[in-house]
């Protein structure tokens, strides 16, 4: 099944703010999804998934399906 | 100090810095160096500036629009960390010209901008054609979405106003925001303002309403007021997005809990750098977990605002990295754990001060919008800000009663009677 990821503020080697369409297995959840954008600190990283929160600790049982939206973001702090 | 006519004290030292043991100073100074400077964290602030929030907020739906009426601002595009970056069709230039540090810090997340010389703002001034300070991610927020303005360079103008005339941009940008919705719905018209049309969007608002705070002239003069009293003014108290009478940072608390109690509890009022929820809030933690983290973060924060440093290495600093230079700078036996239990009691000094001061219990809200008006877009759809759930949890936490006031029993805790 095909998902979009969007990366929002995240440093190189990913790009800042692009979207991509990725190809996932059935059954693959959000953390498969994560593992895919190369990132060194995967679970330091926030994510929404069609704009609902996916908590770090429930990432490797939610499930994806075609379509998905994935939005991946550091969690920085203001200014 | 405004009410005392006092802009700035400023102090000049002879005789130089001394600290207690320079050879375990610069030794620990180092170690959290060597932490801090390869980290990814550091890196991002660099390369991106703290503007890059304005992407993650925009996306997660916690970026204030129009007066909070919104999470999300369809213009967010123009004005973000991408925006500052790229080179204008009129001149070929990037907003964005260099970034800056502070006195030795290895981060410099600060912006320098230099503005496009056709732009409206500055046509026929000099002055505001050379390199300044540029946006930081509460300036933007402010002075861009908050008011509905998505002219990364009028943002860029009214921000070099802010700093020459020693106005806060969140507080200014918050406040003509709420004079937009005043102007929206009819409580202030051209003739209050001096034949400005305050309307949301209006980058002309922005710029000359920038000046005329600054100057204190005409409409400015209410402006300056703040948006507390500039509502109340107005007989629409409401409008104004205030916490204790100081204005909202970046954050909408429906969408990012912890930060409204954050907000809702902050001696100083609405801060968002005074307790470190962000983490928990994107992450999408429960609501039941914010008290603590919002009890600890603020504890922890007083004690690091008090050692002089500056929060951003705390992205990869703990405690113990902050104890180890401060023992070494003065001694004194400096731990994580005592700097957490120093920093609960400024905050209970804090609190009591503001007690005496006049202010109680009561005053840990926040505005009727936020409580009561559901979100309509982003991660927060259909929220709102469950603090009658929050503050309860946080007293007992802190040891206050249920008016937040420190029980006997805190405050002999803490040897501070």
């Amino acid at each position: 099944m095909k998902i979009t990821v969007r990366t929002v503020a995240i440093r190189p080697p990913a790009p800042p703010n692009t979207e991509r369409s990725i190809e996932l297995p059935d059954g693959a959840v959000v953390a498969d999804a994560l593992s895919q954008l190369g990132l060194a600190r995967p679970d330091s990283h926030a994510t929404l998934l069609n704009d609902e929160t996916v908590p770090a600790g429930r990432r490797a049982e939610t499930a994806r399906k075609a379509g998905d939206i994935l939005t991946v973001f550091p969690p920085i702090k203001g200014g | 100090m405004g009410s005392k006519n006092l802009k700035a004290i400023s102090v000049r030292g002879t005789s130089g810095v001394q600290v207690k043991d320079a050879d375990a100073f610069n030794a620990a100074v180092t170690a959290a160096r060597a932490k801090l400077d390869p980290s990814d964290d550091r890196a991002g602030l660099a390369e991106q500036g703290t503007i890059s929030m304005l992407d993650i907020t925009q996306s997660f739906g916690s970026l204030p629009t129009r007066n909070n009426r919104d999470v999300q601002f369809e213009g967010s595009d123009k004005i973000g960390a991408a925006a500052m970056v790229a080179k204008r069709r009129s001149d070929g230039q990037p907003n964005l010209i260099a970034n800056k540090a502070c006195f030795s810090c290895t981060i410099g997340c600060g912006r320098v901008s230099k503005m496009d010389p056709s732009h409206f703002a500055v046509k026929g001034n000099e002055r505001y054609k050379q390199a300044a300070g540029g946006l930081e991610y509460e300036s933007i927020y402010a002075l861009g979405p908050m008011v509905g303005v998505d002219d990364i360079e009028a943002a860029t103008y009214a921000n070099y106003i802010c700093n020459e005339e020693g106005m806060d941009p969140i507080s200014f940008g918050s406040t003509l925001a709420a004079a937009m919705e005043l102007f929206e719905v009819g409580a202030i018209d051209e003739k209050v303002t001096g034949g400005l049309k305050l309307e949301f969007g209006s980058a002309e608002a922005l710029v000359k309403g920038a000046e005329l705070a600054g100057l204190g002239e005409g409409f400015g003069a209410d402006l300056g007021l703040g948006a507390k009293l500039l509502c109340e003014k107005y007989g629409q108290p409401d409008l104004a997005m205030v916490v204790k009478g100081q204005e909202f940072p970046g954050y909408d608390g429906r969408s990012m809990q912890g930060m409204a109690l954050a907000y809702a509890t902050s001696n100083r009022g609405a801060c968002h750098l005074k307790a470190d929820p962000y983490g928990d809030d994107f992450d999408g933690g429960p609501i039941e977990g914010k008290a603590e983290i919002v009890y600890a973060s603020q504890n922890a924060v007083a004690a690091i605002d008090s050692v002089g440093i500056c929060l951003f290495p705390m992205a990869v600093w703990d405690l113990d990295d902050v104890a180890s230079q401060l023992d070494a700078a003065c001694g004194g036996g400096w731990t994580a754990e005592r700097l957490a239990e120093t920093g609960e009691r400024i905050w209970n000094l804090e609190r009591r001060f503001n007690l005496d001061a006049g202010l109680s219990g009561k005053d840990d809200t926040l505005p009727k919008r936020i409580l009561k008006e559901a979100l309509k877009s982003g991660s927060g759809k259909g929220m709102v800000a469950e603090l009658d759930k929050m503050l309860p949890a946080y007293y007992e936490m802190r040891g206050w009663d249920d008016d937040g006031v420190p029980t006997t029993q805190t405050l002999q805790r803490l040897s501070m009677l």
